[in-house]
């Protein structure tokens, strides 16, 4: 399943930002139109490079369902990133 | 106490994962079935790895390292190396060639996705700790 949710969180002593549960599917949706777009386009790359088109979008649709679980944390004295995709 | 508990339980006092986490982790290993074969007098289940860690810890007094804690799915590791088996074999030398300049002699072509789950199996028993004055970084499978 693809995610659905995103925490993301910066700190540094100038600003505080956190943004707790971002809706991806939201995002999906937005992206909907952009990828019905952009499919046509990446259809004639890849028969220009010769790479198989379905395998490529097959791969990229696994890539972005492996995505859920993911978790970055990283912390340099006073600054941090925190990014969780659920 | 059973190895992999006590493990765990070490992890969330050492601050490594969070409660959350460990309550997972031991959730999934009870959920785990017991091995069939003999047990050869050790209590070690076979478990499938499903994360690969990176965790980077500042172990100096002064704080100013960074620390690093990134934890990444099996499956994007399983699903990277199928996409990369799709670069198509001019690109793949190009790559192959940045990555000697660089220091690292691994041919891309030989990941096959064949060979994923026998790499994968095998990354179970990796565990790579680095000790340094003021940082450890340790990179293991759970």
């Amino acid at each position: 399943m693809i995610p659905m949710l995103a925490d993301l969180r910066i700190h540094s002593p100038r600003r505080r930002f956190a943004l707790m549960g971002i809706p991806l599917f939201l995002l999906w949706i937005l992206l909907l139109p952009v990828a019905l777009v952009i499919l046509p386009l990446l259809f004639i790359v890849c028969l220009a490079v010769r790479v198989s088109f379905f395998q490529l979008v097959a791969g990229l649709w696994r890539v972005l369902c492996s995505l859920s679980d993911t978790h970055v944390e990283i912390k340099d004295g006073q600054h941090s990133v925190l990014v969780h995709i659920t | 106490m059973n190895e992999n508990r006590r493990k765990i339980l070490e992890m969330l006092s050492a601050g490594q994962i969070t409660a959350e986490e460990a309550e997972r982790l031991i959730g999934a290993m009870e959920k785990e079935p017991p091995p069939s074969g003999a047990s050869n007098g050790t209590d070690h289940p076979k478990v499938k790895p499903k994360y690969i860690r990176v965790l980077v810890e500042d172990t100096g007094h002064q704080g100013k390292n960074p620390t690093v804690n990134v934890r990444v799915p099996m499956q994007l590791l399983r699903a990277g190396v199928k996409l990369a088996h799709l670069i198509p074999a001019q690109a793949r030398v190009h790559v192959n060639d940045a990555l000697h300049e660089k220091g690292f002699d691994i041919d891309l072509s030989q990941i096959k996705p064949e060979n994923l789950e026998e790499l994968v199996d095998q990354l179970q028993d990796l565990t790579v700790d680095v000790d340094d004055k003021n940082v450890k970084v340790r990179v293991f499978c759970e």
